[in-house]
Parts: C-alpha cells; structure tokens; sequence
C-alpha cells in the first residue's frame, strides 16, 4: 500500500480523536444517511465543525493527531490554510474526512447542533445530524448521490422534512 | 401444441419483471437496516466502507482505475 493511499473510513476513531482535541462538531454525509436507515458505502467521514479562532485551532490539533494531510497534495496544513477555510478534505490515519463549516440558517452549525440525535457508539457520544438538517445539506449539495439518498430516506420515512434553504427555496 | 421460448431475464423486454424484482429487493433491504439499531447501522456502513475503499485501492494499484477517483 502507497503511504499517501487511503483507507477505508474509521468514523469511531475520528470521533474519538476529535473528541480528544475538544473539536465540536456533528457527523453529516454517508454516514448520517447510515444511521438514519440507508446504509450503503461512503469514501469518507463528513464533520461540520464551528467557525472561529477556537475551532481553527482544535481543526489543527485534530489534524496532528490523525496524521492528516491535504487529499489532493498531501500538504500538511497551516494555521493560515485552515483559517476561514469552508471546507478542507484531508488523507487521514483514519480514511478521508471533509471538515466542514456550517451554512446559512437552518444549516449553520449552531443550529444544527442543536437539533443533533446523540447516540453512544461503543461507550462514546456520537453527535449525528437530525434528519430535517441531514435533508437540507442533501437538497443543498444535489449531486446523483444526494438524489438517491434523499429517495431512499423517503421510502423509509414518507415524506420528508424539508426546510427553507436561502438561495435554493427563496 | 407449441410453447413459445421464453427470452433470459437478461435480455431487452423484461423491465417490468426487473421492476418488481427491484422493488422488493430494496424493500427487502429497508426492512432488514431498519431492524437495526442506529449504532448495529454505523457499524455494519463502516464495515462495508473500509472493505469498499479497501476493494478500489486495490483496483487503483492495478491500474482499472484513475486515482482520481478518491476524491470524486
């Protein structure tokens, strides 16, 4: 195996290690759709996580503690590659994760923290997003993985919650 | 008396065989994750994602596919 190929998602182990670093954050993409019922393979583990100065700075000692580096050219990141970036995707010890900034209301990360089902995986609290907030970040992205897994979602549940999302709904 | 020689399954003319097969298939499979507990699902979606990224690394190194194809 090449050093910069990645493995398989180990969301266990980036929960813990976020956890350990005091990195907030919610569980959103695959593996939100995972635990809301689909369950099917994703390349990566999705985070949103705060903005600001605190968030930065446990973004980077998240960063140390998986051995993460840039995807697309193995960069290990700096204080001023990660400062206001709105979304950094990085090769991990732990698979690919994608840090992401909240949205605009009702995708911001306060509220959708807010709204999070927390469940214990293992002995840990995990932080996954609500369904209502899991729909709008999947209207938002509508790429063919997004449609599918919003149809899927609705043949489990019916009809789905579906918030105003600014820019797409107003 | 003459029989008339059914085409495969896998063969043009069959959508709505294909159909009904489909739908149960994945009503099946909606009913068996929701037997499930959340957590019995994360476990079981990480299980199968590490041995999928595990299964195109490996079809990467061998060069059936582009590289790119992990952060598409």
């Amino acid at each position: 195996m090449r050093p910069d190929e990645p493995t398989g998602p180990d969301l266990e182990a980036v929960i813990a290690d976020a956890s350990a670093v005091g990195l907030d954050h919610v569980v959103i993409g695959g593996f939100a759709v995972i635990y809301h019922g689909h369950i099917r393979a994703t390349k990566d583990s999705d985070l949103l996580v705060p903005d600001g100065p605190d968030a930065d700075a446990a973004i980077l000692r998240f960063l140390e503690r998986v051995e993460g580096s840039r995807l697309r050219d193995g960069k290990i990141l700096t204080p001023e590659d990660v400062a206001g970036a709105e979304n950094l995707r990085v090769n991990s010890r732990h698979g690919i994760i994608d840090i992401i900034r909240g949205g605009l209301p009702p995708l911001d990360y306060h509220t959708v923290a807010e709204r999070a089902e927390e469940t214990e995986w293992d002995g840990r609290t995990v932080r996954m997003a609500a369904l209502g907030s899991l729909v709008g970040f999947k209207r938002l992205a509508g790429r063919p993985q997004d449609r599918i897994d919003l149809s899927e979602l609705e043949a489990i549940y019916g009809e789905l919650p579906v918030e105003p999302i600014p820019g797409l709904d107003t | 008396m003459q029989t008339g020689r059914r085409t495969p399954l896998l063969s043009p003319g069959h959508e709505a065989e294909w159909a009904v097969i489909n739908r149960e298939e994945a009503e099946q499979m909606r009913t068996l994750n929701m037997a499930l507990t959340p957590v019995q699902r994360l476990a079981q979606g990480q299980k199968l994602s590490q041995q999928a990224v595990s299964l195109l690394a490996a079809s990467i190194r061998a060069g059936h596919a582009p590289r790119r194809t992990y952060w598409s």
